[in-house]
């Protein structure tokens, strides 16, 4: 296949990735739930030049830790309005990985052919296409994650150390997932002396590197997370019920369905070649890779989406890799000719495993935002209530009254630098599932909480057993209910 | 020729430096209108000093004996200088001190570029920071070592005057001299020499910790080792940076591979390190050590034959971005420190109200102490003492109550008269919240007047019937 013919079928799927997401996208004005918290950023950004470090509002007055380029990269384009900036630019930056993708992959496969096919895959994973709403980071996170691999990959050529440099630099001021990176790489380093493989120097010189930059940076970031939390700063001080409960929501034939069966398949087939059959130095590296984030995930140092997420673009790539085994197998055989069917039957099955389930999920996430009655609830809750109400909700309705209500919250996602965050999320829970009234009020006491905001839409509960008239004035009941809490208890 | 001055302007170079880097926080300061020292140790000393100047060993104010060792009696004989020539006083030790350790490690390396980076790592360390613009027991003692190695490793008999003198000042100090020059005798073998030095400085500290009861030996010896005493980074006063001991580990394990040649060295390192976990004069000492192996490992990376010469530029610059930034942040951390001029302002007026003991955090004791010249409740050397806990106890309950009459009685009770509130103490080191405890009993109760406030500090009088 020519260049440019290639080219052009990249720039298609690129197209159709980029519309694919932002046409769905926009089937909403809103976003989901959690995507509230970076609209704040960008909007203070806009207002401020700087975005929200000192919280007023989050916890009833916090500070957040994170390194905010992503906020400013899109607060750069809200000339087009901010709600559009934070539709278009990470679904515009998610689509842009199905280019990195494809230069991998040719790096590593040599046909411009399978390389695209890998591009479309990585273009329309379930997993990573349903975060359209999401204005997520990890749209710019995974982008430069997957550009440095590739620039590590062709480090034997000088021209590409400016841009590794470069793409690192911003990384490591974007995300602190940019360990996950450094992890993979010094894994990929320790693969490489197991097999006897031989280590390129400049290979050592650029990891090490990177390890003290991110490690430098990040500690002056979240040193003072540290401080507080200790070694539980790694998995962000996130209570542990949530934790365990990342597993318990999901089962492997789920996970499958997320990743796409096929990636899974040719994956891992391709990581059992790389390892036991013929090593090969490019496909070490996305191996290295996956096996540090399966280690992270096992761990519970990163989000279980998020885990999955970076795992399923490793599979893509090392799938490519085994459709370019399993191909040049074909073309070595007799039944040369059906090799291309192959590729087209791969094609097929991808198509119905991974794309049609990206579009469902897509589109059902599209109700995973939150509904015109719960927007009215925020916006009454901002016009009839005092700037310095605090407003207790379930964790995650918790951006929503920061950002509609414009109202204190006392627990949101965030629990970096909260010291009393897994106290506070078992006080929150028990609020919506309790009986006693006492027990409700001391708790809603201790919190100073003035309104309580009772959706339905999370948890089990369907009513809150104990507001009566005496403690509890019903002042908002359009199915969102609110509560003014008028007892203290002494 | 050219050699020998390209030697003098690095060298002369590396003193402008030190000068310019130790004057930096005292101009701020003085242009922001401020007292130019901070830190309570420092006023604490100087009353002290004042009292022992007219031999008094008694400290009236907190009714227990003054802490006293040959720092303060240097400082009594300075008790009329203005805050310029304590500055002048700190900066002379700051260049001794430099010079000293310059000394010792041209004593040990020819090679004059690690001796030269060395000093330089030095000079840009926190603890050189610290000890160079505030003037404490420390200071001293830092300066009265580093003389005493550097005539021991000499083998000149000037040495045993100087241990003597470290023994008089920190017993902290003098401990560790004592276990370098045991591992060096072990190396060296050289009895006599070892003897005369540590016999003679053992007579001199019995003697004087005889006639002076105030001589804290067990003081701050042992702390309880954590991140926070630790690394500056965490708000550390006396600490390593983290930048430095990450280098420092480096330039250790390269050593490491030629451990036969440096078993001394390595092996006092590791000493250190395990006293500097528990102890402010270890992490001192390790300071030297790691600013050694830091250099080492600089000069190691410069002389490197890079793959990637882009990599090598990067990695300098991270390194010495790294440094300058652990500096600049301790320098701000200094120039932020208390006294500020609305605590003085308040303490002052504090000076000319009836006497009576003052409540408020430990931290702001020494200062109390100083400029109101009344008794703190607390202070930062009543954990030396074994009332502590029941005092300490008695402040928790006092600080956090919010039922008034238990409050009034303990506040009757230990004849407090006077409460001071900073904004410090309302953001988190004594009350997280609103209206807590007895921040609720000062804004709602008739039993406390609010005398003077000035810009988030309060002076809160107690009114007894």
């Amino acid at each position: 296949m020519k260049k440019s013919i290639a080219a052009f079928l990249l720039l298609i799927i690129f197209l159709i990735t980029f519309f694919s997401r932002t046409l769905i996208s926009f089937q909403t004005e809103k976003f989901s739930y959690e995507a509230y918290f970076a609209l704040r950023q960008i909007e203070n950004i806009n207002e401020r030049a700087l975005p929200l470090f000192e919280d007023p509002l989050s916890y009833g007055g916090r500070t957040h830790l994170f390194p905010p380029v992503f906020y400013y990269l899109v607060s750069l384009f809200s000339f087009f309005g901010i709600d559009i900036a934070a539709k278009i630019i990470p679904n515009l930056l998610s689509s842009l990985i199905v280019i990195v993708v494809y230069l991998i992959s040719f790096h590593i496969t040599k046909h411009r052919l399978i390389s695209l096919l890998t591009a479309f895959f990585s273009g329309f994973i379930p997993i990573l296409f349903v975060t359209i709403n999401d204005i997520s980071i990890y749209s710019l996170v995974l982008l430069l994650i997957l550009s440095v691999i590739y620039f590590i990959m062709k480090i034997g050529d000088s021209s590409y150390m400016k841009p590794t440099l470069f793409f690192l630099v911003i990384l490591v001021f974007s995300h602190s997932s940019s360990f996950l990176l450094i992890v993979g790489l010094l894994l990929f380093l320790l693969l490489l002396k197991i097999e006897s493989l031989e280590i390129d120097k400049k290979e050592i010189e650029l990891i090490l590197f990177a390890s003290f930059l991110v490690l430098w940076f990040n500690f002056i970031v979240y040193k003072k997370a540290f401080l507080i939390h200790g070694p539980f700063v790694i998995w962000q001080n996130i209570p542990l019920q949530i934790l365990t409960n990342y597993f318990f929501d999901l089962n492997i034939i789920q996970s499958i369905y997320y990743v796409g069966i096929v990636p899974v398949v040719l994956g891992i087939y391709a990581i059992y070649h790389v390892l036991f059959k013929v090593k090969r130095r490019s496909v070490f590296l996305l191996v290295s890779m996956f096996l540090s984030i399966l280690v992270l995930l096992w761990l519970k140092l990163i989000r279980f989406k998020t885990g999955l997420i970076f795992l399923s673009l490793m599979l893509v790539l090392l799938s490519g890799y085994s459709i370019k085994l399993f191909y040049s197998y074909l073309m070595k055989t007799k039944i040369h000719n059906s090799a291309n069917w192959f590729l087209f039957g791969v094609f097929v099955v991808f198509f119905l495993t991974a794309v049609i389930p990206s579009f469902n999920l897509a589109f059902s996430s599209l109700n995973k935002v939150p509904s015109h009655s719960e927007i009215k609830a925020m916006n009454w809750l901002e016009q009839n209530t005092d700037k310095d109400s605090v407003v207790l909700s379930r964790l995650e309705e918790g951006y929503l009254i920061n950002y509609f209500a414009n109202r204190k919250s006392v627990i949101d996602q965030d629990f970096l630098l909260v010291n009393d965050a897994q106290q506070r999320y078992e006080d929150v829970q028990s609020v919506f599932s309790l009986r006693l009234k006492t027990e409700a009020v001391r708790r809603l006491n201790k919190y100073d909480v003035d309104y309580l905001y009772f959706s339905g839409k999370f948890g089990d509960e369907t009513k809150l057993y104990y507001t009566d008239k005496d403690c509890f004035e019903l002042v908002y009941n359009e199915s969102v209910e609110i509560y003014r809490v008028h007892c203290t208890i002494e | 020729m050219k050699k020998k001055l390209k030697i003098r302007i690095e060298i002369i170079s590396l003193f402008t430096f030190a000068i310019i880097l130790l004057l930096i926080p005292f101009f701020i300061r003085f242009f922001n209108n401020e007292v130019l020292f901070t830190g309570g140790e420092f006023y604490y000393d100087l009353r002290t000093s004042r009292d022992l100047s007219n031999d008094i060993y008694w400290d009236s104010l907190e009714n227990r004996l003054h802490k006293t060792s040959l720092f303060h009696y240097f400082l009594s004989f300075s008790t009329s200088f203005t805050e310029t020539k304590y500055i002048i006083v700190s900066l002379a030790f700051g260049v001794l001190s430099l010079f000293m350790f310059f000394m010792i490690i041209k004593h040990f390396f020819e090679n004059r570029d690690v001796v030269i980076v060395s000093s330089f790592l030095f000079v840009l360390s926190p603890v050189f920071v610290y000890l160079f613009t505030s003037l404490n027991t420390y200071s001293l003692a830092t300066l009265l070592s580093l003389f005493f190695i550097y005539f021991f490793i000499n083998k000149n008999y000037w040495s045993v005057p100087f241990l003597m003198l470290v023994s008089i000042t920190d017993f902290s100090f003098f401990l560790i001299d004592v276990i370098l020059i045991i591992f060096y005798y072990f190396y060296t073998r050289e009895r006599m020499f070892f003897l005369g030095n540590l016999i003679s400085a053992i007579i001199s500290f019995l003697l004087f910790s005889y006639y002076h009861k105030g001589f804290r030996i067990f003081e701050n010896l042992f702390s309880s080792p954590s991140f926070i005493v630790f690394f500056t980074s965490f708000g550390a006063e006396v600490g390593i940076a983290f930048f430095y001991l990450f280098l420092g580990l480096i330039g250790f394990f390269t050593i490491w591979k030629r451990r036969r040649e440096y078993i001394y060295f390595l092996v006092s390192i590791i000493a250190v390190l395990l006293f500097s976990l528990f102890n402010e004069a270890g992490r001192i000492f390790l300071n030297f050590y790691l600013c050694l192996l830091a250099g080492i490992i600089v000069l190691f990376l410069i002389r490197r034959k890079w793959a990637i010469i882009t990599i090598k530029k990067f990695t300098l610059l991270l390194i010495f971005c790294g440094i300058i930034f652990s500096t600049s942040l301790y320098i701000d951390q200094i120039i932020k420190s208390e006294p500020k001029n609305e605590l003085i302002e308040s303490l002052s007026y504090l000076k000319n109200q009836e006497s009576g003991v003052v409540l408020s955090h430990q931290s702001y004791g020494y200062f109390i102490e100083y400029f109101s010249d009344k008794q703190s409740y607390l202070d930062d050397s009543s954990v030396d003492y074994s009332n502590y806990f029941p005092l300490k106890d008695v402040e928790q309950k006092i600080f956090y109550s919010r039922n008034l009459e238990t409050t009034q009685s303990l506040l009757e009770e230990n004849g407090i008269e006077y409460i001071l509130v900073t904004s410090e103490m309302k953001k988190g080191i004594v009350w997280k919240r609103e209206s807590e405890g007895l921040l609720f009993l000062l804004e709602n109760s008739l039993v406390f007047e609010k005398i003077h406030s000035t810009k988030g500090i309060e002076v809160w009088k107690v009114l007894y019937e």
